[in-house]
C-alpha cells in the first residue's frame, strides 16, 4: 500500500484521529508522518487496518513487532524480487526463495507458529531419493505383476498371500 | 488411464479411492507468483519440456475454459491452476499417474496420483519426477528450512501426502466434526472434496498432512497411514453395523439410488451426488447386502460416472458447446443410464 499523502512511498504508519466524533484513518510513509509531526509507533496495529490479504496474514501478525529490527526491516527489500517485509506480510507469501534469507529473522517466528519445529528433516537436493521408499515401491511393483500372473493362472491361494503382502507394504 | 478408472488394477477402493503425493520445488534466483514476469514464467514452462520428455504438454493459458476446468474436476490440477491466466503449463506422463504443474504458486508442483491406498508408490513416483527437476534446475533449498516455497506453510519437505476417502457411514453417524478436531491435533487435516464449506457432498474427503517442517517424508507418510488405517477400521466397523442392524433399510436405500440413477431423465448435480453415495455404498457392501445392483457396476465404473457428471467434464463429453444447466441435467441423466445400466 502506498502512502495516502504523497502516493509515492510505501506506507508504514497508520495515523488515526477523531474529529467531531468521527474517526478517520490514513496510511502514511515515514517521511510524510515526520512532516506532519506524527511520531506514532509505526507498527502499532499494523495488521488490522490494511486488511488481510489471505488467511495466512494472521500468521504474520507479529512478524514486525520486535522494536529492535523494526525500522530496518520496513525499508529493506529483497535483492532478487524486490519484496518488502510489509508486502510479504500482506500476501502471506514470499516473493522468492531469497526472501527467506533477506527476512530470515522476521520470518522465523511466523514459521515456528506454523510448524512448531524449525529443524529440517527429510530428503535434500544433495541426497534426493529416499532409498527406503524407493525400495518399497520397486518391491510393490513386482508384487503387483506377480499378483496379476497368479490371478491369470487361477492360483488364488498364492494371490491371496500376495495381496496381503501388498497391503502390508502399501502402509 | 487415470486414478478413477482403475478397473485393471487389483486394489481395494471401497474406502480409499486414491493416494496422492505433491512436492513443491522452486528455482533459486527467480521470483514466484505475482512477482514473476510472464516471460520468466514462460521460460520455466518451456525449459521444463526438456525434463519431461515423453510427457504430454498442456499450456493452460491457451486452453478454453471448459477444458481447463475439467482438469480441476478430475482432481488433476488445483482450481487456482485451472483458472489462472498467467503462463502456466501441465506436464502429464503417459501412464496418467504423474502430473507436474509448472508455474502454479510454486514454480513446480509435482504430483503423483495412484489408485487405491498406495501412498508410498505415489511418493516414489513424485520423488522421481522431483529429482529430474532438481537435475535440470538449481533448486531453492536451505539446510534449516528445507525446500523454499512461496507459502511458508509448505517449507521443509514441501510435501503434501493425502488419500481420498469415501466415508458414508462415518458421515451419517455425525463423526466428521470430531474426526476433523482430532486430526488437527495430530498435524493432519480433512477437507470435503465436493460441496462448499461444512456442507460436504459425496461423502468424499481428503486426509492430508498439515506440517511439513521438522518431519521427514517417510515419517509424514507413516503418520498419515497410521491415521488412515484407523479411519478405515472405524468406517468398516460402522458399515458392519449398518449391515447387521439395518440390513433391509440400507439395502433398500442403495437399491433405490441405483434405480433412480439408471432410470431418471433429468438429474441435477446435487441429486446425483446423494444417489451416488448410496449406490457406491451398495457396491462396496455387496458381499453383505442384497441390493440387486448388477455385477458390471463396479466401484471404478461409479467413480468414472462421478467425474463424468461434473459440469465441465460433462460439457466436454457432449461436444464442448455451451450448455444450460437444464441441458446438462438431461445429458447427465442420459450418460448415467448409458454407463450404469446392467450389461450382460
Ligand atoms: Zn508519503
Ligand atoms: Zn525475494
Amino acid at each position: 500500500m502506498l502512502c495516502e499523502k504523497c502516493g509515492k512511498n510505501e506506507a508504514t504508519i497508520r495515523y488515526s484521529e477523531i474529529v467531531n466524533g468521527k474517526k478517520t484513518e490514513m496510511a502514511l510513509c515515514a517521511d510524510c508522518a515526520k512532516e506532519m509531526g506524527i511520531s506514532a509507533d509505526p507498527f502499532d496495529g499494523f495488521g488490522d487496518i490494511f486488511g488481510t490479504g489471505s488467511l495466512l496474514s494472521n500468521f504474520f501478525g507479529n512478524a514486525l513487532s520486535s522494536p529492535t529490527r523494526r525500522s530496518s526491516a520496513a525499508e529493506r527489500r529483497c535483492p532478487v524480487c524486490g519484496a518488502s517485509m510489509y508486502e510479504i506480510q500482506k500476501l502471506g507469501k514470499v516473493g522468492c526463495a531469497e526472501c527467506y534469507t533477506t527476512f530470515r529473522n522476521e520470518l522465523l517466528p511466523t514459521i515456528r507458529r506454523i510448524h512448531g519445529d524449525v529443524k529440517f528433516k527429510g530428503a535434500s537436493p544433495a541426497s534426493p531419493v529416499n532409498d527406503e521408499a524407493a525400495k518399497k515401491a520397486r518391491e510393490l511393483d513386482s508384487l503387483r505383476d506377480e499378483l496379476s500372473a497368479a490371478i491369470k493362472n487361477e492360483d488364488f491361494e498364492h494371490a491371496a498371500q500376495l495381496r496381503d503382502k501388498i497391503r502390508e507394504l502399501e502402509k | 488411464m487415470s486414478w478413477y478408472a482403475n478397473s485393471e488394477k487389483s486394489c481395494d477402493t471401497s474406502v480409499v479411492l486414491s493416494s496422492r503425493v505433491r512436492l513443491a520445488r522452486n528455482v533459486s534466483g527467480i521470483p514466484m507468483g505475482e512477482r514473476m514476469s510472464d516471460e520468466q514464467a514462460r521460460d520455466i514452462c518451456d525449459r521444463a519440456g526438456a525434463v519431461f520428455t515423453g510427457f504430454d504438454r498442456i499450456d493452460f493459458d491457451r486452453l478454453d475454459r471448459a477444458t481447463a476446468q475439467s482438469y480441476a474436476e478430475e482432481h488433476l490440477v488445483s482450481a487456482e491452476f485451472a483458472s489462472s491466466t498467467r503462463p502456466h503449463t501441465l506436464y502429464k506422463n503417459e501412464d496418467g499417474d504423474v502430473y507436474v504443474m509448472v508455474c502454479e504458486e510454486d514454480h513446480f508442483r509435482i504430483q503423483s496420483i495412484t489408485p487405491g491406498y498406495s501412498v508410498r508408490v505415489a511418493y516414489e513416483r513424485a520423488a522421481g519426477a522431483a529429482n529430474a527437476v532438481g537435475e535440470a534446475f538449481p533448486i531453492a533449498f536451505d539446510p534449516e528450512l528445507g525446500y523454499l516455497t512461496h507459502c511458508p506453510t509448505n517449507l521443509g519437505t514441501a510435501m503434501r501426502a493425502s488419500v481420498m476417502m469415501f466415508l458414508p457411514a462415518m458421515t451419517r453417524r455425525g463423526g466428521m466434526p470430531q474426526l476433523s478436531r482430532q486430526l488437527a491435533k495430530l498435524g493432519m487435516t480433512v477437507r470435503g472434496m465436493y460441496g462448499e464449506g461444512s456442507e460436504a457432498t459425496g461423502c468424499l474427503y481428503q486426509i492430508s498432512n498439515q506440517i511439513t517442517l521438522g518431519i521427514s517424508e517417510d515419517e509424514t507418510i507413516s503418520k498419515l497411514c497410521e491415521i488412515v488405517d484407523f479411519i478405515i477400521a472405524q468406517e468398516q466397523k460402522l458399515r458392519g453395523e449398518l449391515a447387521s442392524r439395518a440390513q433391509y433399510e440400507t439395502a433398500d436405500a442403495c437399491a433405490r439410488a441405483y434405480g433412480t440413477l439408471t432410470h431418471a431423465r433429468i438429474m441435477s448435480c446435487r441429486e446425483f451426488m446423494d444417489l451416488w453415495v448410496d449406490a457406491r455404498l451398495g457396491v462396496a457392501m455387496k458381499d453383505n447386502l442384497d441390493t440387486g445392483i448388477p455385477d458390471n457396476v463396479t466401484l471404478s465404473l461409479l467413480d468414472t460416472a462421478l467425474i463424468e457428471s461434473q459440469p465441465s467434464v460433462l460439457t466436454l463429453l457432449s461436444g464442448g458447446g455451451e450448455m444450460s444447466p437444464r441441458e446438462r441435467d438431461i445429458r447427465r441423466a442420459a450418460i448415467l443410464r448409458e454407463r450404469l445400466s446392467e450389461k450382460r
